[in-house]
This record gives C-alpha cells, sequence and structure tokens, in this order.
C-alpha cells in the first residue's frame, strides 16, 4: 500500500511539473498594446495548488518552472523560479478558496500570486544577479503576467473540475 | 502453467467479465481476437495488476501461475511473473531515453550491472533499435515506440508476455520477425486482439473470443461488404512534389526519413486508401495536407489553386489517431453544439453516430471517443477528410458506417490504414508507401 | 517547442566525466561570488566563454549569449542611477553620469552573472540529461528524486506535443469566421490529458516493478583513473585560478 502510494505520488508531481513546465514554454497568449506574449506559467501553478493541494503545488510549481527555465537555456534562473514558484503555489493554495470563482476570490488570489512574484523576483534577483533599478523594470510585466495567470488558473480549476468528475481519486 | 477464472465489473456497475476462463500451458501461446470494447485492455490490466488497483471496481476468481494465485501478490511483485505491452505506448513510457526505460525494470528486478548492460545490448539488437540507445524517447516514431516496448517486456522476461494489440504499428517485416520471436520462446504469451489478419503470419495457435464477458470458440467472421459505389464530383484536392522529412536531435545525425509525394489528388466523393509502414510519414503527410504542417516543398492545391495552410485547415478534415486530442469540452452535447451546426442536423448526428449527448468526454472509450471525432467533423461539413488509423479501435462495421456516411455527403476521404484485410474492402483506389515514395 | 537543452558534440569538455563536471560546475559558481579584483571580474567569464566556443562552436556560443545580453544592457542602461555619491568618472554639464563606485559594482554584477550563466549552460548543454541525474545520483541525490526528474524530462516533450497537437486541432475545428485558437477550451483539454495520465502513470511505475525491494542501481558511469584525474582538475584548477584572480 505504501508502495501504491509513492508511485502516486511520484506519478502526480511528475505529470504537474510536466505541466507547469509547458505552460510556461508553449501556451502563451498576445498582449495587444505591447505587441509581446505573456506566458501562462502561473496559471498552471495556481491550478496544480487548487487540484492537488499547496504542498504538491509547491513542488510541482516550483520544479515546473525551474526545468522550464532548464530546458529554455536560462539555467542561471532556475533556482529562483523555483522558490518564487513554489512559494506561490503554497500561498494561493493556503489563502484562495478555489471554489467560489467570484470576483473577490479572484482579485485576493491576483493579489497573491502578484505580490509574490513580483517581490520574489525582486528580491532574489537583487540579492544575486542585478541592481534594484534594473530588476524593477520587470515588475510591470510580471504584474501582469501572474495577476492575468491567477484568474485564469482559478477558471481552469474550475473548468476542470466541471470536465473530469473522477479527479478525487488522484488526490492524497 | 497459467489457471485463470476471472468475474470483474467496473464501480460505475459495468459488468466486464463473469467467469472469463482460460488456460495457458508452460510454453503455450493463446490468442484472444475480440471486437474492441470488449474487455481485452482490461483483461491485460487485470493481469497486471493495474486494474482494480487504480481503476477500482470489484475482481473476483484467480489467476494462477505455478500454483501461485497472482491476484494475492501486489504489482511490483508480478513483475517476474507477468508483463504486457500495452495498446497506447505512451501510456507506459516513462523516461527520456531509450536506455534508462530498459534498465528500469531490470534494476527493480536486482539484476547486476553486467548482466543489465546484457540484456539491454541483446533486446536493442533484437528489435533493431541499436543506434538508439541514447536517443530521447519523444523522438521515436509510433513504431519505433512499439518495438521499445517489446524490448522492454522481452528484457524482463517475465512467465507470461501479454502483447495488446502489439502487432498494430509494426511494419510487415517487424511483425514477422515478432512472431519468430514468440514461437522460439519457450514463455507463455497471451496475444490480444481485434481482427484475425495476416498480421499474425504463420502464428497459429488457440484462438478464443470474449462473449458477453465469457470465453467462448473463436470463429472466423466473414469480412464485411462495402456495396457502394462512390459518386465523384470535379471538384479536387491535390498535391504535387511534397517532401516531408524528420531526424533524431540528440543523436546529432540524419538519421531521418524522408517521404516524398510525386503527386497526389483525391476528388470530393471519392474513396482513397493510403497504406505503408511506420514511421513511412503517413501522419505528417496528413498534417500537410490539412495545413497543420508547412510543406518544404511543392505545393497543394484545391481546385487547381494553391491554398495556404491555413485556409486549408478549414476546407480538410484530419481525424488524427489519438481522437481524444481533438475533443475539448466537457460533454458531447457541448462538443456537437460547438461545431455552429443547427439542432435538428445535430440530433441527427447522435443517431447516426451512436451517442448519447450528455455523456462525458473524458470518460467515454476510445472507440465512442473515435465516433464522436468522426461525428464532429461530419458536422462541420468539410469537403475532404483524412482518417489516420480509424479502424484501430472500432470494428469494420462500424469504421465503414463512418466512412459511407461520410462519402455520401459528398466528402472526399483518404483512409489511412495499415490492416490490409481493411483496406482490401474499401472501394477505390490504393496509394502504398514504398522506400519513402508514396505512389 | 525545444524541449532538451543539450546539443550532441565530441568536444573535450562533452567527454569530461559528470562527475567531475558537476563538481567543476558547483565550485566554479561558487567562487564566481567572491571574486573582487578587476582582473578577476575580466577573466571569470572568459573560461566559460572560452570553452564554450571549443566544445559547441560559435553559433551556440552567439545563441547563449544572446540569451544573457538582455539582462547586461539593462545593468549598464541603469549605471547612471548607481552609487550616485561616489567618486564621479563621467560628468557631462555638472550631472554626474557615472560614478567609480558605481561602474565597479555593476562591472561585478555582469562578470558574476556572465560566468554564472555560461558556466551553467555549458553544463546543460555538453551532457545529456539523464547522465546529469546519474551524476547529482553520485552526490547522494535520493533515488525518487532522480526518478521524478527522469520522468519530468519525459513528460515535458510529450505534453508539449500533445499541447501543440491540441492547439492544431482545435483550429480544424474553427468554424468559418473565427480565427486564432480559443484560449479557455484548449488548456483544459490539456489540463484534462494530462491529469488522466496520472494514475496510468503510477500503475505504470508499479508494473514496471517501482517498490521492489531487491532493486539495485544501475550506474551506468564507470570508474576510471580518468574519473579522478578529472576530479582533481575540477577542484584545483578553479582554486588556483581564483587564487590568482581574487
Amino acid at each position: 500500500m505504501k508502495e501504491k502510494k509513492t508511485a502516486l505520488h511520484i506519478s502526480l508531481i511528475a505529470l504537474s511539473s510536466a505541466l507547469v513546465a509547458v505552460f510556461t514554454i508553449a501556451v502563451r497568449i498576445p498582449v495587444p498594446a505591447t505587441a509581446g506574449y505573456i506566458s501562462l506559467c502561473d496559471a498552471a501553478v495556481v491550478f496544480v495548488s487548487y487540484a492537488f493541494g499547496p504542498f504538491t503545488g509547491l513542488i510541482a510549481g516550483g520544479l515546473g518552472s525551474a526545468f522550464a527555465d532548464l530546458l529554455g537555456g536560462y539555467p542561471q534562473f532556475a533556482v529562483i523560479s523555483f522558490a518564487v514558484h513554489g512559494l506561490e503555489a503554497l500561498l494561493a493554495g493556503l489563502i484562495v478558496k478555489k471554489n467560489s470563482q467570484n470576483i473577490l476570490t479572484m482579485i485576493i488570489g491576483a493579489l497573491v500570486s502578484i505580490v509574490v512574484v513580483c517581490g520574489g523576483y525582486l528580491l532574489l534577483e537583487v540579492l544575486f544577479i542585478t541592481t534594484f533599478s534594473s530588476a524593477l523594470v520587470e515588475v510591470p510585466m510580471n504584474a501582469l503576467q501572474s495577476g492575468v495567470g491567477s484568474v485564469i488558473g482559478l477558471l481552469l480549476y474550475a473548468a476542470v473540475v466541471k470536465g473530469y468528475r473522477n479527479f478525487d481519486s488522484i488526490k492524497w | 502453467m497459467l489457471n485463470a477464472d476471472i468475474t470483474f465489473s467496473y464501480s460505475n456497475g459495468e459488468n466486464v467479465f463473469s467467469h472469463f476462463c482460460f488456460s495457458i500451458p508452460d510454453g503455450g501461446k493463446l490468442k484472444i481476437i475480440s471486437d474492441p470494447g470488449s474487455g481485452k485492455t482490461t483483461l491485460s490490466k487485470i493481469l497486471t495488476g493495474a486494474v482494480p488497483s487504480y481503476s477500482g471496481g470489484s475482481l473476483e476468481g484467480s489467476a494462477v501461475i505455478d500454483g501461485e494465485n497472482i491476484f494475492d501478490l501486489d504489482i511490483p511483485s508480478r513483475l517476474s511473473l507477468v508483463g504486457r505491452v500495452s495498446q497506447n505506448t505512451d501510456e507506459m513510457l516513462l523516461f527520456s531515453s531509450v536506455e534508462e526505460e530498459i534498465a528500469f525494470p531490470l534494476c527493480n528486478l536486482g539484476l547486476s550491472d553486467e548482466e543489465i548492460e546484457k540484456r539491454i545490448d541483446s533486446v536493442l539488437s533484437l528489435f533493431g533499435l541499436e543506434g538508439y540507445r541514447k536517443v530521447a524517447s519523444s523522438e521515436l516514431s509510433g513504431g519505433e515506440k512499439r518495438r521499445l516496448m517489446l524490448a522492454v517486456l522481452f528484457a524482463i522476461n517475465p512467465e507470461l508476455y501479454i502483447l495488446d494489440e502489439s502487432f498494430d504499428e509494426l511494419s510487415p517485416e517487424w511483425r514477422s520477425r515478432l512472431v519468430e520471436l514468440i514461437k522460439a520462446s519457450d514463455r507463455m504469451f497471451l496475444i490480444l486482439g481485434s481482427h484475425e489478419t495476416e498480421e499474425y503470419g504463420s502464428l497459429s495457435c488457440r484462438t478464443i473470443s470474449v462473449d458477453q464477458g465469457r470465453a467462448s470458440e473463436y470463429r472466423k467472421k466473414p469480412l464485411p461488404l462495402f456495396s457502394y459505389i462512390p459518386q465523384m464530383f470535379s471538384s479536387e484536392l491535390s498535391a504535387s512534389g511534397i517532401s516531408v522529412s524528420r531526424m533524431h536531435r540528440s543523436l546529432g545525425n540524419d538519421n531521418s526519413f524522408r517521404l516524398s509525394v510525386p503527386s497526389f489528388s483525391l476528388k470530393r466523393g471519392e474513396c482513397l486508401v493510403i497504406t505503408g509502414g511506420n514511421g513511412a510519414g503517413k501522419s505528417s503527410f496528413s498534417r500537410v495536407l490539412s495545413g497543420l504542417l508547412e510543406e518544404s516543398g511543392g505545393s497543394v492545391m484545391i481546385d487547381s489553386k494553391p491554398v495556404l495552410p491555413k485556409e486549408r485547415r478549414r476546407r480538410i478534415a484530419y481525424l488524427m489517431q489519438n481522437p481524444y486530442e481533438e475533443l475539448f469540452l466537457p460533454t458531447v452535447k457541448e462538443e456537437a453544439e460547438s461545431t455552429g451546426a443547427d439542432s435538428s442536423m445535430i440530433d441527427r448526428a447522435y443517431n447516426l453516430f451512436n451517442l448519447v449527448p450528455e455523456w462525458y468526454t473524458a470518460e467515454i472509450s476510445y472507440g465512442r471517443a473515435k465516433m464522436l471525432q468522426a461525428m464532429l467533423f461530419y458536422l462541420l461539413e468539410r469537403p475532404f477528410a483524412i482518417f489516420d488509423e480509424f479502424d484501430s479501435a472500432l470494428p469494420y462495421e462500424e469504421s465503414l458506417s463512418v466512412i459511407r456516411m461520410y462519402l455520401e455527403a459528398g466528402c472526399g476521404v483518404a483512409v489511412i490504414t495499415h490492416d490490409m484485410a481493411f483496406a482490401s474492402i474499401l472501394p477505390g483506389r490504393h496509394m502504398n508507401i514504398a522506400d519513402g515514395v508514396l505512389l | 517547442m525545444n524541449t532538451s537543452s543539450y546539443i550532441y558534440g565530441e568536444s573535450f569538455y562533452h567527454k569530461y566525466d559528470i562527475r567531475a563536471k558537476l563538481f567543476f560546475t558547483f565550485l566554479y559558481s561558487i567562487l564566481v561570488f567572491f571574486v573582487r579584483s578587476w582582473y578577476g571580474l575580466i577573466a571569470f567569464p572568459l573560461i566559460p566563454f572560452a570553452v564554450f566556443l571549443v566544445s559547441l562552436g560559435g553559433i551556440e556560443t552567439w545563441r547563449a549569449i544572446k540569451r544573457i545580453l538582455p539582462v547586461i544592457i539593462l545593468l549598464f542602461l541603469f549605471l547612471p542611477l548607481q552609487d550616485r555619491g561616489g567618486n564621479p568618472i563621467v560628468e557631462i554639464n555638472g550631472f554626474v553620469f557615472v560614478t567609480g563606485e558605481g561602474l565597479y559594482r555593476v562591472c561585478r554584477l555582469a562578470s558574476r552573472f556572465i560566468a554564472l550563466s555560461l558556466i551553467l549552460m555549458l553544463l546543460i548543454e555538453t551532457e545529456r540529461s539523464e547522465n546529469i541525474i546519474r551524476g547529482l545520483r553520485f552526490y547522494r541525490m535520493p533515488y525518487n528524486v532522480a526518478l521524478l526528474f527522469s520522468m519530468i524530462l519525459r513528460f515535458i516533450p510529450y505534453l508539449g506535443s500533445m499541447f501543440d497537437e491540441i492547439r492544431a486541432s482545435m483550429s480544424l475545428r474553427l468554424t468559418e469566421g473565427k480565427r486564432g485558437f480559443p484560449i479557455m477550451p484548449s488548456i483544459t483539454a490539456f489540463a484534462v490529458a494530462s491529469v488522466r495520465m496520472i494514475p496510468d502513470t503510477a500503475a505504470a511505475l508499479e508494473e514496471r516493478g517501482f517498490g521492489r525491494k531487491e532493486r539495485r542501481d544501475y550506474k551506468g558511469l564507470k570508474t576510471s583513473p580518468k574519473l579522478f584525474t578529472e576530479l582533481f582538475f575540477s577542484a584545483i584548477l578553479p582554486i588556483i585560478f581564483f587564487i590568482v584572480m581574487r
């Protein structure tokens, strides 16, 4: 029985991490105002956290974004991404009431993500990589990305629960 | 020696087997041939233990190998007794490289490094994968993945081998190689298939079937007739000078296949059959035709006018091998309504394709998912359609009825299949891929 | 979608034993943080840069530089804001543009970032991921973590191609007059498909014998005199270099 649980946990974390990584690398939505793209990394991070709990979220959200950095050719950011998105998943899972998709929940979720992601990258980059002023440049984009991502993540959770009903058999 | 008496039903009450009894003597081979959806894959999972452990449901009875009831053992303990090659190869592929995939179960058996090394080398050469040891599994074609999964099973070498539709996706040469390997082995083999075709070549052994959850004598069904004479229209999809290629990036070489299509045409209302070995590029060519893949040379035309890939996506339906990839919405009803067809059309389609609007798309069987996929493109009324291995999870009759509906609606249908018996039923021209050329 | 960072090659750094390479990478990344002299600031990024050129060639080196460049440009763009109270070097019309302290700080950060990025990129671009995991096992990374990493590396390309398929088939099912692909339905379908794979994958793990007591570790890495020589150099070279260039 114990082995079955371990096998299930490993599969759960492996697939959730891969899901986060693919969202980070491949799922992009265009932002007309900037002619650029934002990645839906944060949507997957909070989705995993809502779906499988804050601690699975912590590990899968962190690992997924770290692997995305590694495979995308940015290994120097892998550790920072791990910490930031891991924390994002943990706090989103603990604070946000995933079962109510009203405006208030969305605002709370978005705020949690924005604060953790912007603050996390700013702090860790200033500590290890760059100067405060140049790290500040990333904040608006990070805020947009994590805010939008968080709301989409909540909607995604609701949609997946609706379409795939035997969700609970996987939870632990 | 295997003696089995299995009674199983899923937790939703669906009764799959009631006293399904069979036995295989030491070194014996047994085929079970029955329609898709009759529970063959469930049977293989029951024997390895994945069902009911991961699916729920109630299992009664026993499966005794050499005096031991394997139902009393947990899944990992059955490793040296029973192993399977799953119908969907991706379901059991766990690692990013060929080497790790084979080494993992061998490590779990507790073998020494030398023994593992020896077995890896021997199964790689057995299945023609010598150059693939370091290749990433994501770079393998369907047929290569199948050979890899066979290689893993032969490396484990359990008492009982279960091959679930394992001849699928193999080229004719590999099918006969596999038959030879099975004959030469002193282990027990359980071979599961939907159709008794020449796939099994000279492998003659006891064959049974599943009838209402019980074992029954297998009787070869005559091939159904397809007495429809296609009515062709002048509108035509054509292509010339197309070439498709693929390479193994992680090896840094150009160990790739190339497919060239000098000329191709398909009229509305026409039925065209495309056959060829696996990894030959049939799917890639379909992607080019349907506009999912940019052609690297040549052009695709409708009514002699070149059509851009984006535009082609709306003119040519491509029914991919894996139907779930084309289904997105929670229920059959929502899927049907997303096509924008009017409601009387949709109601008629439910009947034609035997679907219930309230079904959840994530919960229906593979065969039903194929029918749903076919219904959606039917409702979209595309002038041309490509069926990629559509017959692989459905009884012939059902595949034929779908193809007929498309033809009657004036659609030009290209049917890709590796099942020569199925190909022989279909009317119209046949094209075949040989040596990288579609002719 | 690019899902593998490994670039095939036959260079000395490709052939360098992974255990030694990991140690070298680790040590070098730590030392980078302690370099203070101007010589060191220039020399420390140059070493991995040279190895990059030799083992992966000009085109890959340029690709790597291109990924680093935005951060470096930003650093220097905001140079005027740095250490405004310091010793002025560049002054235009009485406005201090660059101070000595500011320039030193920015150069140090840039040097560290370049060196760190290149040495890490070198590791993942010259080594197959399964080898890196084996190397980490040598340094006592737990078995289940190694297994998890291998599986993540298998599923990223697989799920990536699955998403591409879903997006492509979305575009096949578009009705007249609609463009692009609808984001919510496709990511929902994608998430459902991924979640559905979890129990099958767990079953497959167990069917492959995960959890058996008699498990042995297959090293796949040979211990030879070459390893010890390379480990020795991996330790001694960065340290000497650091002492000289500090």
